[in-house]
């Protein structure tokens, strides 16, 4: 054996640790350097993030980050904080059930284009519609960079890709579209060359009680050239100041507008947050047990098989 | 006839009520502190083809429903068809239809057995009580009255089934039952000797294989259940939807199996014990996250209980044909434990098992049952709930030093685990081979390690939780490596059930059948012993061995086509061993596994 382990535990917690100065973006970065391509979309994502977690003051060892498999799912790996980098695809439910164990915890899922619109495009609509409280970003670079370019379920109508060699058939999702008919209570759209509104965005989705999904346009610089980032530079607008995000078909207009993409929060609502629901009830208190466990009923049970 | 056992059959069509005569008939007879043993078949769709109860009633324990039918209850002219080959000689017939008018020649002329009884249950139901569809519930009340139970524990039954049906419905059940039994009492002449024993105590529970899974994963600690419903392992999660809230715990319906475990693992992650039930098809979809929860390290109890495959194979129907998947299964390799209950009693207890090991060695565990299992019903004693301890829920937080390692190497290859909200215990995990902090990573020299870690955890699993159950006559006991433990322990020494003639190996459900095959052997001169495995995986050699070189003829009984055991125990033991296998979806029944026995017996 190559290496011999110190000892790992100091002990059970007795006391709370003393007030901590204002953390930092630095403070949350991770043991890991990031690996992605020079020029790629997710450094500004992260940047933002990090920004994000030290303005909202998370505390990193009450934060988990659940990915996928994917470029962007690496992200984990770049934070400091509890992570979970999976399977393909698999990240909505993962981070489900890790909220559903430790309610207590901020919950972030990172992921792809591929990740969650394709291989676990099932897992969607039903974290959305549960509206359990968990940030959902989508890092789309409409394409499949991790395996080296083929098309993915966001590439546009049309695009040469290596699994596309006479151009996509098909036409793309819309996350934000499809986010808005599951029924997700916060959607919204950033992209990731503006780095500040999307901090912005970011809080506002960590606040958001209950399921939001943040769409960040993040190109892929190696593999996903042709897919209309450029344009989207010059074309990327904020939601109109007059929009009402508690509109939701003013909100799918905004998402499905066919000349612009418009960014920002296109739509929120308050709706009873699903472990909150289960709470009330007396359920889901997951790893809070340690506060004190209600006991089985023996009796009742004997009774109900006899 | 012995009034000390015999068994029941219970014959119609879906949807006349054949499982609630069952489950009724079995309580009844359990809160007068009769043993039972129960099994019952139903067709995958809800209404149309047969459904049938078989019920066997023992002064004494009983370990499985039973061969031929010393009583028939038949709903229908095509359910006494079904069933009228499955008697014993001078079983008792009781069966819907006109006792005045009935052609006894054309319609009992192939009936090989002793009284009939036929008795106007449909008419009865549907004209005193105004509700044809109570026939099962006055076929109730005739049986009792004719079987010689007293009233009061079925009206109590009945009060409490249809409570949620509210005042009216109760009362017309109530009804129809009295109507079956006053019918018996002022016009059938009993023609037959069968009454029931009168034994004293206070009653027994009646549990299925599924409900104990459920219970004994709460007491296991198990807080946590995510699963999507399929047959015939539902019932594990309808009865943990009911319980787990109240113990401040969650069951998740997912939209998938993935996402069932999925959740789970999540779940486990977030420190609290988790688990999934599925059946053959569910536990397909899961393979991949079987093979994260390995890699990642993350404890996971996952439940399969067996049905007919591949594919879709006979949802409703038992078979014992997913063991290469719970031990092979997935790409890559890793460490992995498979466990199969034996009974009812032991579907509770080894979910305790199932949780420990896979919070302590942070490993997969598999339980593998079968539908002839789970949906078997048998007596449990009362004290059973009130004597088990239960297990923690949650540990506290802990605060953890610098450096900590989520993957460290330790010599025993289990790694201390932090869990999210403890200080000082991030780590991110991955399916990704890693360092040990969990970092990604390929190089050649720290993969060797990381496996063989891996493995490591497992190396003395098998002393701490492997050993045998062993049947031999009537006996059995529990044999681990280094002691014995005395449960319901007859058998005079450890080293007679491990030396004799035929050895039979089995895993599972079939136990119950086995035990008493062997018991009946031993009646009629022939030496024979049984052994299951309480973990078929990590495999133990070391009590498996002995019984075989011990033995001059093996046998190896399961319910597949293939004979997956016997060619993992081939493959161990470079043996060639005799195969007993059934494959149409019924378990086998004592019978067929004596004749088989028999057999052996003659070339020994």
């Amino acid at each position: 054996m190559s290496n011999t382990p110190e000892p790992q535990e100091e002990g059970t917690m007795t006391t709370q640790t003393e007030p901590k100065p204002k953390p930092s973006a630095k403070d949350y970065k991770g043991r890991l350097k990031p690996i992605w391509c020079p020029g790629c979309g997710d450094y500004g994502v992260l940047s933002a993030l990090l920004a994000a977690f030290a303005d909202l003051e998370i505390d990193p060892d009450n934060l988990a980050i659940v990915s996928g498999i994917g470029c962007s799912s690496r992200l984990p790996g770049f934070v400091k904080s509890y992570g979970f980098h999976g399977l393909h695809g698999r990240a909505l439910p993962v981070a489900l059930g890790v909220k559903l164990g430790s309610p207590h915890l901020t919950v972030l899922i990172v992921g792809g284009d591929g990740d969650g619109l394709s291989i676990g495009a099932g897992h969607f609509p039903h974290l959305a519609r549960r509206n359990v409280d968990v940030t959902y970003m989508m890092l789309d670079n409409r394409i499949y960079g991790l395996t080296k370019g083929q098309t993915s379920p966001t590439t546009p109508h049309g695009i040469w890709t290596k699994t596309s060699p006479a151009g996509v058939v098909e036409f793309p999702m819309n996350p934000a579209a499809l986010a808005l008919c599951y029924g997700a209570t916060f959607v919204a759209r950033g992209y990731s060359s503006q780095v500040k509104p999307l901090k912005s965005l970011i809080m506002a989705a960590i606040q958001h009680r209950g399921f939001s999904l943040l769409q960040v346009l993040s190109p892929c610089v190696t593999f996903g050239r042709k897919c209309g980032f450029d344009a989207i530079a010059n074309s990327i607008k904020e939601c109109p100041a007059e929009h009402d995000c508690r509109d939701a078909s003013s909100a799918y207009q905004l998402a499905t507008d066919p000349q612009n993409i418009y960014s920002g929060i296109l739509y929120q609502e308050e709706r009873p947050e699903f472990i909150s629901t289960l709470q009330a009830m007396g359920g889901a208190r997951g790893r809070e047990l340690d506060d004190g466990a209600p006991e089985i009923d023996v009796d009742r049970l004997v009774d109900q098989f006899s | 006839m012995n009034r000390n056992d015999f068994v029941m059959g219970i014959s119609g069509d879906a949807g006349e009520g054949v499982l609630l005569y069952g489950d009724l008939m079995t309580r009844i007879a359990a809160r007068a502190n009769l043993h039972i043993s129960s099994t019952q078949t139903f067709p995958a769709e809800v209404r149309g083809g047969q459904s049938y109860v078989q019920i066997r009633f023992g002064v004494d324990s009983v370990f499985n429903p039973g061969d031929k039918l010393d009583v028939l209850i038949a709903f229908s002219n095509l359910a006494y068809h079904w069933c009228k080959g499955m008697i014993s000689s001078g079983a008792i017939l009781i069966i819907d239809g006109e006792p005045e008018t009935v052609d006894r020649a054309a319609r009992f002329g192939d009936w090989k057995g002793g009284p009939i009884y036929v008795v106007p249950m449909t008419r009865i139901a549907g004209e005193e009580i105004g509700e044809k569809r109570a026939k099962n519930i006055v076929a109730l009340g005739v049986t009792c009255a004719l079987l010689g139970f007293p009233a009061d524990h079925a009206e109590d039954l009945i009060r409490r089934q249809f409570k949620q049906k509210g005042e009216k419905v109760i009362a017309s059940n109530l009804a129809a039952y009295t109507a079956g039994r006053t019918y018996a009492e002022q016009h059938i002449e009993k023609r037959d000797t069968l009454t029931i024993p009168e034994i004293d105590g206070d009653g027994h529970m009646v549990m299925s294989g599924n409900d104990a899974i459920a219970l004994g994963a709460l007491y296991a600690g198990c807080r946590f259940y995510g699963g999507y419903p399929i047959t015939p392992a539902t019932e594990i999660m309808q009865l943990l939807a009911d319980e787990l809230p109240l113990v401040g715990g969650t069951m998740y319906q997912a939209e998938d199996e993935i996402a069932s475990l999925a959740a789970v693992l999540g779940a486990s992650f977030s420190g609290v014990r988790a688990m999934t039930a599925t059946s053959g098809p569910g536990l397909s979809l899961m393979s991949e996250l079987l093979g994260l929860s390995a890699m990642a390290e993350i404890p996971v109890v996952v439940v399969d209980v067996q049905r007919g495959g591949p594919s879709t194979g006979l949802p409703t129907k038992t078979e014992q044909s997913d063991l290469n998947m719970a031990v092979y299964g997935g790409h890559g390799e890793f460490p992995r434990v498979v466990m199969a209950p034996i009974s009812i009693r032991d579907c509770f207890n080894v979910m305790r098992r199932a949780f420990e090991i896979a919070e302590f060695y942070q490993v997969p565990v598999i339980v593998l049952s079968e539908q002839g299992l789970g949906h078997r019903r048998a007596t449990l004693p009362r004290r059973m709930l009130e004597q088990t301890p239960k297990a923690d829920v949650v540990r506290p937080l802990k605060q953890w030093r610098d450096g900590y390692a989520r993957y460290a190497f330790t010599e025993s290859g289990i790694s201390p685990r932090s869990i999210p909200g403890d200080p000082g215990g991030a780590h991110v995990i991955t399916g990704l081979e890693h360092w040990d902090f969990g970092g990604p990573s390929h190089e050649p020299e720290n993969r060797v390690e990381m496996v063989r870690k891996r493995f490591r955890k497992l190396r003395n699993l098998d002393r701490k939780y492997g050993g045998v159950f062993a049947f031999k006559g009537a006996g059995i006991l529990q044999r681990h490596h280094a002691t014995t433990d005395g449960e319901a322990g007859r058998l005079s020494s450890v080293e007679e059930a491990f030396r004799g003639d035929i050895g039979i190996i089995g895993w599972g459900a079939t136990a119950g059948v086995v035990r008493e095959a062997v018991a009946r052997a031993e009646r009629r001169g022939i030496s024979a012993a049984a052994i299951f495995p309480r973990m078929i995986l990590p495999h133990n050699d070391m009590t498996i061995r002995p019984f075989i070189e011990g033995h001059k003829s093996i046998l190896v009984v399961e319910e597949n086509f293939t004979g997956q055991y016997a060619k993992f125990l081939a493959h161990h033991y470079s043996i060639r061993p005799a195969k007993l296998n059934k494959y149409d979806g019924l378990p086998f029944t004592p019978d067929q596994v004596l004749s088989k026995i028999e057999e052996l017996a003659d070339h020994v």
